[in-house]
């Protein structure tokens, strides 16, 4: 069953499209994610398919009587309740469709968040909100789960364990959408349909390992070696003491390697909008 | 639940910044200590503690839209129920209106006096929730609108061009008219009725016209 539709959707903020003509569908039992770079518009195209922006034109359809959870990428909202109060306030906005109060206790131990019950929301550090941002999002149990930059300041374990929630919410008929900047190799596997966006436009990618390439950085140190020729093949930069690499995804790991083995500072890597 | 959240939410966000009680604490003290010290007479007090209370109740608007939008911007998309939304909104500020009054009048208690200062800070009220979008995306357009609407309020709207529309002019200057023509405080209930009936309609108009800024 389809929950969302946005057909030919386009949104301006003061004369710059945030995206433009933008055709995306989410169905039930699906995890749709939207990789893109930072202003390609991942955000605003969230907030519109939120109701919490309206499109300058384009249509968008949404399944009726279709509840809606959305953890934003920052939310401003100063929440001086405790953990505790606030995710049982936001549970029962949902009523009786929300996860039971047991659940939520499993949820809340699931995502580490037992020792801070007591504690004030502002009160806790950018990570712990976006746990209980995230918890707050799933509690009413939604049909339409809204994800932005879900994994940020999060440690491997606990974005394992979110993944975990969201397959479960999954497998129960809900829809997910997941906006990021970066995608790390482990977690594709969760995903049913990937998105690229560019260019202020959505593109379905149906081969993910070749759409996405990253840009690797790297330094130079003292006992540096040459870049062999299978890797200066992906150079792009080389200037004064940094290296930028230019790579498909699917080797980007096994290039990080053999640079490290060769004695290059990593610097980081930044998805390309190819 | 709905309902209680959300009062919980808009009542921390009048709060927030601490203005509303600064403007409260300014004008209990004015009350008491000033408005003597200028020997008003009683009806003078009165109309000039009205125009105040207005001001107060529009500035106390603006300031709690604002923050609505800074804070507020995902609360709304939780809650799912804009005309729910919207209800407590005014209803919260009603109540700050009849704070304010009680709080102005603790000294009488006099329940007339409190209708009426209640019902004028409505007005204000209403017109900032009025404007609120206008001050979001268009300042200067906001700013302007808000010269013209406090000046339709308080105008002389008894004689002049204004007379032959005064019944859709914001009814501030009409409560200060009917109390300069010598009427009694007695007189000005059914005025204080127009003006609570005019911020309903505010509410209503700006309510229906902002409808799809929240929902499609």
């Amino acid at each position: 069953m389809e929950l969302l539709a946005a057909k030919d959707l386009s949104l301006q903020n003061e004369g710059y499209f945030a995206f433009k003509h933008v055709t995306f569908s989410l169905y039930q039992n699906e995890i749709a994610y939207i990789l893109g770079d930072n202003g390609s518009g991942k955000t605003q195209f969230l907030d519109t398919l939120a109701s919490l922006k309206s499109p300058d034109s384009g249509k968008l359809e949404i399944a009726p009587k279709a509840r809606f959870g959305y953890l934003p990428q920052i939310n401003p909202e100063v929440i001086t309740k405790t953990v505790k109060k606030y995710l049982s306030d936001v549970r029962s906005l949902s009523g009786n469709l929300a996860v039971r109060d047991s659940q939520l206790k499993e949820l809340i131990t699931y995502m580490g968040m037992s020792p801070y019950l007591d504690r004030p929301v502002r009160q806790l550090s950018l990570g712990l909100k976006q746990r209980v941002g995230f918890l707050a999002a799933v509690v009413g149990h939604p049909n339409i789960l809204l994800l932005d930059e879900p994994f940020s300041f999060q440690n491997s374990e606990m974005i394992t364990n979110m993944l975990d929630i969201i397959k479960d919410l999954r497998d129960n008929h809900s829809g997910i959408v997941i906006a990021s900047t970066v995608q790390d190799d482990s977690v594709v596997n969760y995903f049913d349909t990937n998105y690229l966006m560019k260019d202020n436009s959505l593109i379905k990618v149906t081969d993910q390992n070749q759409a996405v390439h990253y840009m690797l950085i790297f330094t130079v140190k003292s006992n540096t070696m040459a870049l062999p020729s299978d890797i200066s093949h992906y150079l792009s930069t080389n200037v004064d003491n940094l290296i930028e690499l230019k790579v498909p995804m699917k080797i980007k790991d096994s290039i990080i390697k053999e640079m490290l083995e060769l004695n290059y500072n990593f610097e980081g890597a930044r998805v390309l909008e190819n | 639940m709905k309902i209680k959240f959300l009062m919980d939410n808009f009542f921390k966000l009048v709060f927030r910044d601490y203005l509303y009680l600064s403007m409260l604490f300014m004008m209990v003290i004015f009350k008491f200590t000033i408005a003597p010290i200028l020997g008003l007479s009683g009806s003078q007090n009165v109309e000039l503690l009205i125009v105040l209370t207005f001001f107060m109740g529009l500035i106390n608007g603006l300031n709690f839209f604002k923050n609505n939008q800074l804070y507020n911007r995902y609360v709304k998309q939780k809650v799912g129920n804009y005309w729910l939304y919207i209800s407590v909104q005014t209803v919260i500020l009603l109540l700050t209106n009849i704070l304010t009054a009680v709080l102005t009048f603790i000294n009488t208690a006099d329940l007339l006096l409190i209708i009426l200062f209640t019902t004028s800070g409505f007005v204000g009220t209403t017109m900032a929730m009025l404007l609120k979008p206008r001050f979001e995306k268009h300042p200067i357009v906001g700013q302007i609108s808000m010269f013209i609407l406090i000046y339709l309020s308080l105008a002389d709207s008894s004689s002049g061009v204004l007379y032959y529309i005064n019944w859709i002019l914001p009814p501030i200057s009409k409560m200060i008219v009917t109390l300069q023509d010598g009427h009694s405080i007695q007189a000005l209930l059914p005025v204080a009725g127009q003006q609570f009936v005019y911020g309903i309609i505010l509410f209503a108009i700006s309510g229906v016209f902002y409808q799809k800024k929240f929902e499609k």
